[in-house]
C-alpha cells in the first residue's frame, strides 16, 4: 500500500543515522577547529611539517614504521602483522570521525613514538598533511 | 497526503505493531557490553585472545600495566580498563587443574603438569604461548615453521587456526601453511 513507504521510511533514516550522530561523532574539520582552539597558535597548521612529524624517529619507530609512507596504502602492525586500515581521509572516510578513537590512538601512538603526548598543533599539523593526500 | 479516515488509521497503526514485533522477534541477544568491548578493544592489533587461556592472576598483571604491555602503549581510559579487566577474570582459565594428587602417579603427575597454564613456580605468565599447555599442544611443531612468513610468531593463531577469531582451535580446521 501507498501509505507504507511514508509509515516506514522515518525509522529507516533514524536508524541508519544514529551511529553517525552519536556523542563522540566529529569531522576532520572539528578536529582541526578544536585543535586550533587549543594550540592558541597564530600560524595556521602545516601539511609539511606534519609530514616531518609523520616520518620522525626517537627511538625505534616512526608512524610511517606501521602506517606506511604512503597512508593512502594499508599498513601493518610492525610486531604482531595485524593489517591496518588506510589512515589518510581520502582512502578511508572512517577515519577521523569518532572524538574517543582519535584520541586513544594519539595517546598510545604519540607516546610510543615520541616518548611523549603530541600537543595540538602536532595533532593539527599531522591531520593536515593526512587531509593534503588525495 | 496521509489518509485520515479511522480504518486506514487502524492499519497503519496495525503495520506499525507488526513491524516492532518483527524486528524484536529476530533480534540476536547481545553478548555482555564488556566481552564486546574487549574484542573490539583487544583485538585491534592481534587476535582477542580467549581469557580461558591464561590464569586470573595473568589477566590482572596484564591489565594492570597496559601502558607497556610487551613494549607498546596499549592503555584505555579507566572505565575500560575495568570492566575489560572484571571480565577477563571472570573468564579466566583455571591456573592449575583440581586433581586427587595424593592418588596420582608420577608419570600422571608429569603428564598434568604439561597441561597447567601457570608453571609450577615463578610469576604469572604473560604469555599465551608460555603456558605449559600451548608448548604440550604445540610440541610437534618445529621452529622452523613458527619463522615461516605466513605465520611470524607462536602468538600469530589465525595463521593456522581457521577458527581463532572465534575462539575454536579444533584439531580438524588446522592448516599448517608451507610457506
Amino acid at each position: 500500500m501507498r501509505s507504507l513507504p511514508k509509515l516506514i521510511a522515518p525509522f529507516l533514516l533514524a536508524a541508519a543515522t544514529a551511529g553517525a550522530h552519536g556523542a563522540d561523532a566529529v569531522t576532520p574539520a572539528s578536529l582541526l577547529g578544536q585543535w586550533r582552539t587549543e594550540a592558541a597558535a597564530r600560524e595556521p597548521f602545516s601539511a609539511a611539517r606534519g609530514h616531518q612529524l609523520f616520518e620522525r624517529r626517537v627511538t625505534d619507530w616512526s608512524c610511517s614504521s606501521c602506517h606506511t609512507a604512503d597512508p593512502r596504502q594499508p599498513g601493518k602492525h610492525t610486531v604482531t602483522g595485524k593489517a591496518i586500515r588506510p589512515l589518510a581521509p581520502s582512502a578511508n572516510p572512517q577515519r577521523f570521525s569518532d572524538r574517543a578513537k582519535v584520541e586513544k590512538w594519539f595517546r598510545r601512538n604519540c607516546r610510543d613514538v615520541l616518548q611523549r603526548e603530541c600537543t595540538p598543533a602536532e595533532k593539527g599539523d599531522l591531520l593536515t598533511y593526512l587531509l593534503s593526500l588525495k | 497526503m496521509i489518509d485520515p479516515r479511522p480504518q486506514s488509521v487502524r492499519r497503519r497503526a496495525t503495520l506499525a505493531a507488526s513491524a516492532v514485533l518483527l524486528v524484536a522477534a529476530f533480534e540476536v541477544p547481545a553478548a555482555p557490553p564488556a566481552a564486546e568491548a574487549y574484542q573490539s578493544e583487544c583485538g585491534e592489533c592481534h587476535l582477542a585472545y580467549p581469557p580461558r587461556l591464561l590464569p586470573r592472576a595473568s589477566w590482572q598483571t596484564l591489565m594492570s600495566g597496559l601502558d607497556s604491555h610487551f613494549g607498546v602503549d596499549a592503555s584505555l581510559d579507566a572505565d575500560a580498563t575495568r570492566a575489560i579487566s572484571a571480565w577477563l577474570e571472570q573468564s579466566a582459565g583455571a591456573a592449575r587443574r583440581d586433581r586427587h594428587e595424593e592418588h596420582e602417579g608420577r608419570e600422571e603427575r608429569r603428564e598434568r603438569a604439561t597441561r597447567e597454564l601457570q608453571p609450577a613456580t615463578g610469576r604469572p605468565v604473560l604469555r599465551i604461548t608460555e603456558t605449559p599447555w600451548f608448548r604440550h599442544e604445540h610440541d610437534e611443531v618445529s621452529a622452523a615453521t613458527w619463522k615461516l612468513a605466513s605465520i611470524g610468531s607462536p602468538s600469530n593463531c589465525g595463521a593456522c587456526h581457521s577458527d581463532a577469531a572465534r575462539g575454536r582451535f579444533d584439531e580438524d580446521a588446522i592448516r599448517i601453511p608451507k610457506k
